[in-house]
């Protein structure tokens, strides 16, 4: 079955890197609706996506994959299975900092799994480097709480080849 | 005979029950002490498999070899759990099957419960140097092949070097540390050759500084076993399966190990009949199970599960051809397009 286009979505945290991992992979500026942050700014991060990033990459024999990126804050949550249906597969970012980032990593697991049951799932944890005692291991319990087997690997979402990967 | 024995995730009636297990062993002459798990070494801990915090205690002591007695009401076979126990199992049957964790021990000829590694993949990793090579002394071993081979230092922060390379290994995180890249990538080279000096941390000791570069365990092993794989001894014959995916974003030219990953994540398969499937030379195959060894990430299972390995990287879904012509977009092998969850 060859489709005309494609989608491909990020999801995950606030601040996990999204946009970042999005304006690496696309094949030109996304478009982003990014605003500064209300509640002053986390670290480096000053602004935050209030809607959706967009942008695409044409792949070898033309077709267009459209990458979506959803903004990470629950109150924008309605706009998750409007994104994420028709979509090849969810990529959730996470960032290793997050204390509670087993728990967060299950909620997107499941928030996804009842938008469609079957849909491809990878996990990306962002910020490996920041945080020297962070282990996978919160992560993969918690994708086991799930039931599945999603893979997950730690990346550097401004690199283009470790997120294309 | 002292015995050092963690809780993680019980409630306090089953930490009552316990601590008069505990109490009963003296009648074996065993002295047995019980506190909180915290992390550090330990002979046997004992975690309740219904809470988070049992779970992650758990599996830290499968990736540090540390035996763990599980409680919980599932008959089915986890994670290769060789001791489990229903929750409201009273002291009496609790002692019991820890006296037998102890029998097992002293049978499988370990002389102390300091070398108490009951669990995978500790033993998984004794059993395959038993089967390559018992009389190597450790300097003429490969890096990878004596991490693989020994379990004790998995519970340890190791400060490694070769070749005036240091890096510092973190087994329980699953990371690597060095001053600089060059460390790491130059280390990593020389990790399927001999002269590694392997020096764990000693508990209790505050953790030496790691440097400020990192890179995941499992990409560091097999970007190791990958480069020079004809330096390993074939990986032993048996069935073999992984539970979890290793970690390998930062690696992103590791399409190889992926193929490989999958495939074990889905079965529980041979060397020859992985490398049959997933299309690879023997020598690759086995240099990437060496690396999942040593990361702490491959399981021995008993029997041969697969009844039809041909199913296993059968396109499930209509996007495959597209997520082909993706990977090939992001420089990718066709084959290695499968992000699915393995379901």
């Amino acid at each position: 079955m060859i489709l005309d286009t494609a989608k491909l979505v990020f999801a995950g945290a606030v601040g996990a890197g999204k946009t970042t991992a999005i304006r690496s992979i696309a094949d030109g500026a996304p478009v982003s609706t990014d605003v500064p942050m209300t509640d002053g700014a986390h670290g480096d991060k000053t602004t935050t996506t209030v809607a959706l990033d967009f942008s695409e990459v044409i792949l070898d024999d033309g077709t267009p994959l459209l990458v979506y990126g959803l903004p990470g804050q629950d109150h924008f949550s309605f706009m998750r299975p409007i994104v994420i249906k028709g979509a090849i597969g969810v990529i959730v970012l996470l960032d290793a900092r997050d204390t509670e980032i087993g728990n967060r990593c299950e909620h997107w697991v499941r928030s996804i799994r009842e938008i469609d049951p079957t849909m491809a799932i990878g996990i990306g944890v962002t910020q490996v480097d920041r945080s020297p005692n962070f282990g996978l291991a919160d992560v993969r319990e918690a994708i086991r709480r799930c039931g599945s087997s999603v893979p997950v690997f730690t990346l550097d979402p401004r690199d283009k080849d470790q997120t294309s990967h | 005979m002292r015995i050092d024995l963690t809780y993680a995730g019980l409630t306090e009636q089953m930490l009552q029950r316990l601590k008069l297990a505990a109490q009963l062993l003296a009648s074996q002459q065993i002295q047995a002490s019980v506190r909180a798990w915290d992390g550090t070494h330990c002979h046997v801990v004992v975690v309740l498999a219904l809470n988070g915090y049992g779970e992650y205690a758990q599996e830290i002591a499968r990736r540090r070899g540390t035996t763990a007695l599980r409680l919980s009401y599932s008959t089915e076979a986890f994670d290769n759990v060789r001791w489990q126990l229903a929750p409201d199992s009273p002291a009496g049957v609790m002692a019991q099957t820890l006296i037998k964790i102890i029998e097992d021990v002293e049978s499988n000829s370990l002389s102390s419960l300091a070398d108490m590694h009951a669990g995978y993949p500790g033993s998984l990793a004794r059993t395959v140097l038993r089967k390559i090579d018992t009389t190597s002394t450790p300097p003429n071993v490969p890096g990878l092949l004596r991490l693989a081979r020994d379990p004790k230092l998995r519970a340890h922060t190791i400060q490694a070097s070769v070749s005036g390379r240091k890096i510092t290994l973190r087994l329980a995180t699953s990371r690597v540390f060095a001053a600089t890249l060059s460390d790491l990538q130059a280390s990593s080279v020389l990790l399927n050759s001999p002269g590694w000096s392997l020096s764990p941390v000693p508990q209790g000791t505050n953790s030496p500084n790691c440097g400020e570069v990192s890179l995941s365990l499992d990409a560091y092993c097999l970007g190791g076993a990958l480069q020079s794989p004809e330096k390993l001894p074939p990986f032993p014959d048996g069935c073999y399966t992984l539970k979890s995916w290793p970690d390998l974003g930062s690696a992103p030219r590791l399409v190889e190990a992926l193929r490989v990953a999958q495939v074990l994540l889905r079965s529980s398969i041979t060397p020859d009949e992985l490398a049959g499937v997933c299309d690879m030379n023997k020598v690759n195959v086995s240099a990437c199970l060496w690396a999942f060894l040593a990361s702490g990430l491959l399981y021995s299972t008993a029997n041969l599960s697969v009844s039809n390995l041909t199913t296993v990287v059968t396109p499930i879904k209509p996007f495959s051809r597209l997520l082909e012509r993706i990977a090939s977009r992001f420089g990718l092998s066709p084959r290695s397009v499968n992000i699915g969850n393995g379901t």
